[in-house]
């Protein structure tokens, strides 16, 4: 972390270049490709690349992330943010377990990953204030 | 683990701003430290004995109010002190 000027708890660490640039990559990567395996007739190699194009760019946009915030954030700060990841991927882990009974009982329909995307960040985004609050 | 540096940090006359740029972390870091509901790591608790020119423990000093839960590991460490004295 910079002692010059410290992130504030609400911050998540400025972004650097290499993570400017994955996740430029990756949310351009993920529509175009889309768009160009729904429009485009693409032989079998190229429609297998696209998306690997996609998941190296987000898998870098992720390291990169990760490597922000252990260098700019503050001991506290990565605690926060550790609580609220271990709440996201424990809660989505039971409701995965969970998942078939809640089916069964006529509680859920066929699971879309908008579903899990919402649960990830219903779960992470209510831990975090949870958790900054506590501390706060 | 309740501390003094919220004493400290008036002798010095510096605001949680000041004292979280001199050791390299948030105000708020700061702040919950200050109202014991964060207990800083080692090393930032060796800064702060450094920044303060005192001993860690001049500046923090066991919770009385958790040594009920504590006490077998506090008994433990009372037996280490004796048998090695």
């Amino acid at each position: 972390m910079n002692p010059a000027k410290p992130a504030t708890l609400f911050s998540c660490g400025k972004p650097s270049p290499a993570q400017l640039l994955w996740g430029i990559i990756f949310g351009v990567s993920v529509p175009l490709g889309l768009l160009a395996l729904r429009r485009l007739t693409l032989p079998i190699p190229v429609r297998y690349l696209i998306p690997c194009v996609c998941l190296i760019a987000g898998i870098a946009y992720m390291w990169a992330m990760v490597r922000d915030i252990r260098r700019q954030l503050d001991e506290l700060q990565l605690r926060i943010y550790l609580e609220a990841a271990a709440v996201m991927v424990c809660g989505v882990f039971v409701m995965m377990l969970a998942y078939p009974v809640l089916q069964a009982a006529g509680y859920l329909k066929a699971l879309e990953y908008t579903d899990v995307l919402l649960l990830l960040f219903v779960l992470g985004g209510g831990a975090y204030f949870n958790a900054l609050r506590r501390y706060r | 683990v309740k501390n003094r540096l919220r004493v400290l940090r008036a002798e010095h006359e510096w605001s949680q701003a000041e004292l979280a740029t001199r050791l390299g972390v948030s105000r708020q870091t700061v702040n919950a430290i200050e109202t014991g509901k964060y207990d800083p790591s080692l090393p930032l608790a060796f800064q702060m004995a450094e920044l303060f020119s005192m001993r860690i423990e001049d500046i923090f000093q066991p919770n009385p109010n958790r040594q009920n839960s504590g006490e077998p590991a506090k008994n433990a460490t009372n037996d280490l002190l004796r048998s090695s004295s």
